[in-house]
């Protein structure tokens, strides 16, 4: 599998539709790939060589690996991707508690609006 | 002197009379003899031989022929040329001359030295046996002095009388022998016997008859002295006998029975006796029987052995019965082998001397009975003479009988007075006689060997010329004084050591209230209180005025004999200080009361302890907390009202308890028992609460402030306790506690409705808004447009199951009180079972039943059968792909509780990652597998709700187990 340019995880494919749709409809990325399980996308990142996706967004309330504990395992990983939260959640110590985390550059709630995408579009052209 | 006449009696005389005396030849060249006065007064040699014996020979010889009326001998003595008086005597076959100087009376004819001989006046002594034949045979003899005369005691064992004697004699004795014999009574006689080859002989025989074992008489003890020559001075046929008895003294003596075997002419004149009247008789006979006589007998008896002669002041009983006084001085006799064999007595007149002394006596009665009754001796000691008079009970005084000599002694320094004292009491007199008075204590030594102490008082009187001539003084006996006075000393040393080293004070006062006496310890103690007091203060001056008169009141009452204690306080500024004081009355030798002795301990601390404890106990009785107050171990003393107000016990059931053993009950934790013994031994004051109960059993919570009290050396003395109760505190703080816990769920309840609200009610509305937002999108056609309508559609669905679980949740929660309806266990699964038979059929799920202790139980009917219907759909929803599903369902009975466990063969759990998030709501595990994370959270909400508990333990890829406890 090659490495898409924008990596979406989230337990939702109703969101994970909406995302692909509007990254390619609003010409951000054609190239996205969805996780419906954290540990499987943890488990994708580990065995990727060289390149490395230019984004990731990442719902926290998932089933058994939550957005949490990919956090966690992600530092091991070496990886400089981005990570962009995408909850449904609106609880601010949920904003907070991301913040604490180095790799978190951004915390959205759903759904992905205007303002929220162009961060995410700079983020993929500087990576190029 | 020669051997052969060394022991006689003669020689006895001669050596032991008190004279000097010695024998010269007939030329006054040479002297022969002296005795032992002589040569004590003369320090002449005993040794005749030696060179200074000849050298003195001559002086003294020299001496003696000269004319000078007075001379000056060696020792320095006065001596009148006078009082030399000559005799001739025989002296071992040679004419002698015996000279002797008086010292009495140079005046005195009566008082002239004697000489005195006696011989062969020993006993021998013949054992004879009665023969069957009725011959007498000598089987024991012992002859004494005679053996060498006659025969040896070899010579006559064994021989029978007639092989000794004539005829004449052999029946003579027969005839005495006979008479023993059969009167079985001792026999005496003067046997006048020829003996063969000896010629005529004079003997005093005493037959004693003896008995045998059988009893019949066998022996007979024949003792006897030759008299042979006694009678023939009597006869006047001894030149000896007739000097004997030319002298102006009574010569007599005895065998050792006290039989007379010889008396001068002298003594028969005087007694008025034929002398062979007396010869045989008793000694006795011719002395007054008196005590004195005993003592002097046994005095003769103990001085035996020191060839001492024994003088003794007695009545001479003449043959009319009148009495004479006699000064008697009395020698053993010994025979040549140095056996005791008699007596021989000298006897002075004392009449005359008698006389004298009874005019003296008349002068000087009245001073005597004043000086006897006060146990005095007045004395003159002549400077001149050297003599010492005495007037007194001399003999009373000193305890002698040689008052006579006593009286003539001119050494009474020299001899009498105790060497220790000897130099002081010279030196007293030495002063006495340049004026100076004369006082002085000292010992003297008695004949018999006593020290007595002796107080003597004495005056100089000197002539016109001022030359001291004598000196006169009163003597008094002070022995037992002084005796007195050591036991008194002594026993106060005792006592002083005894008081000294006790550890309790002790003061003694006077009836003055003067201190007289105190010990080391009372000096200390008060020397404590920053007191100095000494012997001879008024002891009254330490104490506060305001204790005088009570303190008064007891001494008056010690001082009546009666003993009481009081406590009184000091006279020291700053602070109170506290003595308990014991009064005693202190006793005189003669029983009289002379002051009061005092014991005394300091009990200032101990008072400042009560007064504190007053203080305390003032306070503690008002006080609404309890109040205990315990000793060091820990033993009720007192209690307070507040203390039975809680814990139900009056004072007089807990006294003398431990508080401890009804503090802690059943229910008291261990930990908290442990930890108030700590406290309690860590001496410091500590606080700490308790669960007990009181004497009724109601429960009861105690906080307990436990406040020890210590003395100077941090001993525990007492421990007060503050108890209060503090149940209602307690309760209270465990109502808090729950509603703390309750408040907590709430919190956690409100945060899972903010996560609800925030997550999964946001969640389709955030799906909803994005689909709705693509759908705006130029660039999305009417197909894509479609499908988008389709999942908003899917997403309000979800809204509103979100919804209802919502409700539902709710509806647990506000029904907590929903009434509980009886329900069997096998009903509601066999409903379940029937609810989910498509899901069982589609998995081929195996559903035992086997094991049901608890039929049924009252519970909320729609919770119980959601629980066991979510725990049955959740085993067949996460079963492993390639297994069949199994669920096994048991009921047990614990007790109190119905346990019903669910177990699996299912996917199973990794418990300890996810135990914390377990039953939480909207939690999912499982993500390959459809579910909201609703069941559990359910099934424990609903358990809750009816007062039970889950619990559940699992394995991966082995299976979970679920147990559910609810009421019975």
């Amino acid at each position: 599998m090659t490495v898409p340019e924008v990596l979406i995880i989230d337990d939702d494919p109703i969101n994970n539709l909406i995302c692909e749709k509007i990254l390619q409809i609003k010409g951000i990325s054609s190239n996205s790939f969805s996780f419906t399980s954290a540990s499987k996308a943890l488990d994708f990142l580990a065995q990727i060589k060289g390149e490395t996706p230019a984004a990731i967004l990442l719902d926290l309330n998932l089933p058994e690996v939550d957005g949490w504990q990919f956090l966690e395992k992600f530092k091991s990983l070496n990886i400089k991707t981005p990570i962009f939260i995408l909850t449904s959640s609106i609880d601010p110590r949920d904003k907070n508690r991301s913040e604490t985390y180095k790799d978190v550059k951004g915390f959205f709630t759903k759904p992905l609006i205007d303002g929220n995408l162009e961060i995410i579009r700079d983020t993929i052209n500087q990576a190029v | 002197m020669e051997n052969s006449e060394e022991n006689s009696a003669e020689h006895i005389l001669f050596e032991l009379n008190s004279l000097p005396m010695w024998i010269y030849d007939e030329n006054h060249q040479k002297i022969l003899a002296t005795n032992l006065a002589f040569r004590l007064k003369y320090s002449f040699p005993e040794d005749l031989s030696s060179e200074l014996r000849k050298n003195y020979k001559t002086t003294f010889c020299e001496y003696l022929n000269s004319n000078i009326s007075q001379q000056i001998d060696s020792t320095g003595t006065l001596l009148n040329v006078e009082d030399i008086l000559e005799y001739p005597i025989q002296w071992k076959g040679l004419q002698a001359k015996l000279l002797y100087i008086n010292q009495i009376s140079t005046k005195d004819k009566s008082k002239q030295i004697h000489l005195e001989t006696l011989k062969k006046n020993q006993n021998f002594v013949v054992i004879l046996e009665l023969g069957a034949n009725g011959r007498y045979e000598i089987v024991e003899a012992s002859l004494g002095k005679y053996e060498a005369e006659y025969w040896s005691d070899f010579q006559i064992v064994g021989k029978k009388i007639n092989q000794l004697f004539n005829d004449e004699t052999v029946s003579f004795l027969k005839q005495k022998l006979q008479l023993s014999l059969d009167n079985n009574k001792t026999v005496q006689f003067n046997f006048h016997g020829s003996f063969k080859g000896l010629g005529k002989k004079i003997y005093q025989i005493t037959l004693e008859p003896k008995s045998d074992e059988t009893g019949l008489i066998k022996y007979f003890a024949c003792t006897g002295s030759d008299i042979t020559e006694q009678y023939r001075a009597v006869e006047g046929q001894s030149f000896q006998a007739k000097i004997i008895d030319s002298i102006g003294q009574g010569i007599i003596s005895c065998d050792l029975n006290g039989n007379i075997n010889f008396v001068n002419e002298h003594t028969s004149r005087v007694l008025q006796y034929e002398p062979e009247e007396l010869l045989g008789k008793n000694i006795i006979t011719v002395f007054e029987h008196s005590s004195e006589l005993d003592a002097f007998f046994f005095q003769l008896g103990k001085r035996l052995n020191n060839n001492e002669s024994v003088s003794i002041e007695t009545k001479m009983r003449r043959k009319d019965g009148h009495l004479l006084s006699y000064l008697v001085t009395t020698s053993a006799i010994f025979n040549k082998k140095g056996k005791l064999i008699g007596f021989v007595g000298v006897g002075t007149d004392l009449s005359e001397i008698k006389e004298k002394e009874a005019e003296l006596k008349r002068k000087t009665n009245q001073l005597k009975y004043a000086l006897e009754s006060a146990g005095m001796v007045s004395w003159v000691y002549d400077l001149d003479t050297g003599e010492i008079q005495r007037i007194g009970p001399v003999s009373k005084l000193l305890n002698i009988q040689k008052r006579a000599q006593f009286l003539s002694s001119p050494e009474f320094v020299e001899t009498v007075i105790h060497p220790i004292d000897r130099e002081r009491v010279g030196k007293a007199m030495e002063d006495a006689k340049k004026g100076k008075p004369f006082f002085e204590i000292y010992r003297i030594i008695t004949p018999n060997g006593e020290t007595k102490w002796v107080e003597d008082t004495g005056k100089m009187e000197f002539d016109e010329k001022g030359k001291p001539i004598r000196l006169g003084g009163i003597m008094q006996d002070v022995t037992a004084e002084k005796i007195k006075e050591q036991i008194i000393r002594e026993s106060e040393f005792t006592l002083n050591s005894l008081l000294n080293n006790t550890s309790q004070a002790f003061f003694l006062l006077d009836k003055e209230q003067t201190i007289l006496k105190l010990n080391l310890e009372a000096k200390n103690l008060f020397l404590k209180q920053g007191i100095k007091i000494e012997e001879g203060q008024k002891f009254t001056s330490i104490l506060k005025l305001k204790e005088i008169e009570a303190f008064n009141l007891h001494f008056q009452k010690a001082l009546k004999g009666i003993s009481s204690e009081t406590q009184t306080s000091l006279m020291v500024d700053d602070e109170d200080r506290y003595l308990s004081l014991n009064y005693n009355p202190a006793y005189s030798d003669t029983d009289e009361i002379t002051g009061v002795v005092f014991s005394v301990t300091d009990i200032t601390e101990n008072k400042k302890y009560q007064k504190e404890l007053e203080k305390l106990s003032l306070v503690a009785s008002k006080t609404v907390n309890g109040v205990v107050i315990m000793d060091a171990e820990g033993m009720i003393e007192w209690v307070n009202e507040g203390f039975t107000r809680i814990t139900k016990y009056a004072l007089d059931e807990v006294i003398g308890q431990s508080r401890a053993s009804f503090l802690i009950g059943s229910e008291t934790e261990m930990s908290t028992v442990n930890q108030y013994f700590k406290n309690i031994e860590s001496k410091k004051s500590f606080s700490i609460e308790l669960f007990t109960h009181d004497k009724l059993g109601n429960h009861l919570w105690l906080n307990i402030n436990i406040t020890p009290i210590l003395n100077k050396d941090g001993e525990v003395k007492k421990m007060i306790a503050i108890e209060s109760d503090v149940t209602d505190k307690k309760m209270r703080e465990e109502e808090r506690v729950k509603l703390i816990d309750e408040l907590t769920k709430q919190n956690t309840n409100l945060k899972q409705f903010s996560y609800i609200v925030s997550h999964n009610i946001r969640k389709p509305v955030a799906n909803i808004l994005g689909l709705y937002a693509l759908m705006g999108m130029e660039d999305v056609d009417g197909k894509e447009k479609e499908e988008l309508i389709s999942y908003i559609g899917n997403s309000i669905v979800e809204l509103d199951q979100v919804i209802n679980d919502l409700n539902n949740i709710l509806d647990i929660r506000d029904n907590f009180d929903q009434t509980k309806t009886y329900l069997k266990f096998e009903t509601v699964f066999q409903k379940v079972k029937n609810d989910l038979k498509e899901e069982i059929k589609k998995n081929k799920t195996e559903i035992i039943i086997d094991q049901i202790d608890v039929e049924g139980i009252a519970t909320i009917p729609g919770y119980f059968q959601s629980i066991i219907y979510n725990l049955i759909s959740n085993s067949i929803k996460y079963r492993q792909p390639q297994i069949e599903p199994k669920i096994e369902i048991k009921v047990l009975d614990k007790g109190e509780f119905a346990e019903i466990v669910v177990s699996d063969n299912g996917l199973g759990m990794n418990l300890p990652q996810i135990q914390s998030s377990l039953f939480g709501l909207y939690k999912r595990f499982h993500h390959h597998i459809e579910g909201k994370g609703l069941g559990l959270y359910m099934i424990k909400t609903q358990t809750e709700a009816m007062g039970g508990k889950i619990e559940v333990s699992s394995k991966v890829d082995e299976g979970t187990t679920f147990s559910v406890l609810l009421k019975k």
